[in-house]
């Protein structure tokens, strides 16, 4: 009994997803390690924590994604981090009220 | 075989899903093409997609979304047995879906106009390429200009420094300045498919020289 002739099962993959999911998690984990390896545009390479710096506490918010490109636009505009930025702002503010 | 094209960009607004809706649509004409959007919520080619299905049949054109960078990889391994190509519209983050799709694409294109915010941000992005190519050596990123003022002396000095500063390959196709891109996208059409010659031929001849990319590619 002849097999009906079809096409080879080996099908040459795309990608490695293997790689792609282990390359991808890297960044969580280098993350949590090293937070400010997570740079916006316009973000320095100044590390936190220098003598006389006032103490900073990480935050995590919720923003629209259109607020966060403001942001980055105007971190980049002023060569400053968006940590900057939004403290500048805040400080601002809330020294209004 | 499936290729996959990724559009990544760290800096939102610069065309990510221009290049991205106008790339899948012109290789559809010709292969069956999936556009995966991953920049949620925002969701511009989608939206885009949505509004094209109401006008035009899209035929040989799939839309998927990806939330996270294991639904991304779900996605483009599923879709990779029925589409020739795959288009991939990033987020504006260096986060695990941009670092998934550089790793997944046969050819990253980086979208840049010139303006020194997004050559910042690009230099950012170039740091997480090198890390790439750690765990895939054959990793293609390019440069493609976008809404670039030709006829403007800063744009040429700002493509010269990107081009000495980021040490990137770049397309030879510049997509120009031209308001067909918005108004198309607004209206789910590709500019290929709306009133701008030069709009057309700007977006034809970027199909070309990345389908001519991915063509040596699969040698």
């Amino acid at each position: 009994m002849s097999r009906e002739k079809s096409k080879p099962p080996i099908r040459k993959p795309v990608f490695d997803e293997e790689i792609a999911l282990r390359f991808a998690a890297l960044e969580t984990a280098t993350d949590e390690r090293h937070p400010a390896g997570h740079r916006s545009p316009g973000e320095s390479d100044q590390k936190p924590g220098k003598k006389g710096d006032p103490v900073r506490i990480r935050l995590s918010l919720m923003l629209k994604a259109e607020t966060i490109s403001r942001l980055e636009e105007e971190a980049a505009r002023k060569e400053k981090t968006m940590d900057q930025v939004v403290d500048k702002l805040v400080a601002k503010h809330l020294g209004k009220h | 075989m499936t290729q996959i094209v990724g559009i990544i960009q760290v800096k939102g607004g610069v065309g990510r899903s221009t290049i991205a809706t106008n790339l899948a649509a012109v290789f559809s004409l010709k292969k069956p093409t999936a556009l995966i959007d991953c920049d949620l919520p925002q969701g511009t080619s989608a939206s885009w997609y949505a509004v094209r299905s109401s006008e035009v049949p899209p035929a040989n054109l799939t839309l998927a979304t990806a939330r996270d960078y294991r639904e991304l990889v779900r996605s483009a391994t599923e879709l990779s047995r029925e589409h020739r190509y795959i288009v991939i519209d990033a987020p504006p983050r260096i986060a695990e879906m941009t670092r998934a799709i550089i790793v997944t694409s046969t050819l990253c294109l980086v979208p840049l106009g010139a303006s020194a915010a997004e050559i910042w941000s690009t230099a950012d992005l170039l740091k997480t390429i090198d890390a790439a190519r750690a765990y895939r050596p054959d990793i293609d990123v390019r440069i493609v200009w976008n809404r670039f003022r030709s006829h403007t002396r800063e744009a040429h000095d700002l493509s010269e420094a990107a081009r000495r500063e980021l040490g990137l390959e770049e397309l030879t196709t510049r997509l120009g300045y031209r308001v067909a891109y918005s108004e198309a996208l607004a209206r789910g059409l590709s500019v290929d498919e709306w009133l701008d010659k030069n709009a057309h031929m700007e977006v034809r001849a970027l199909a070309d020289e990345v389908g001519d990319i991915l063509k040596e590619k699969a040698r």
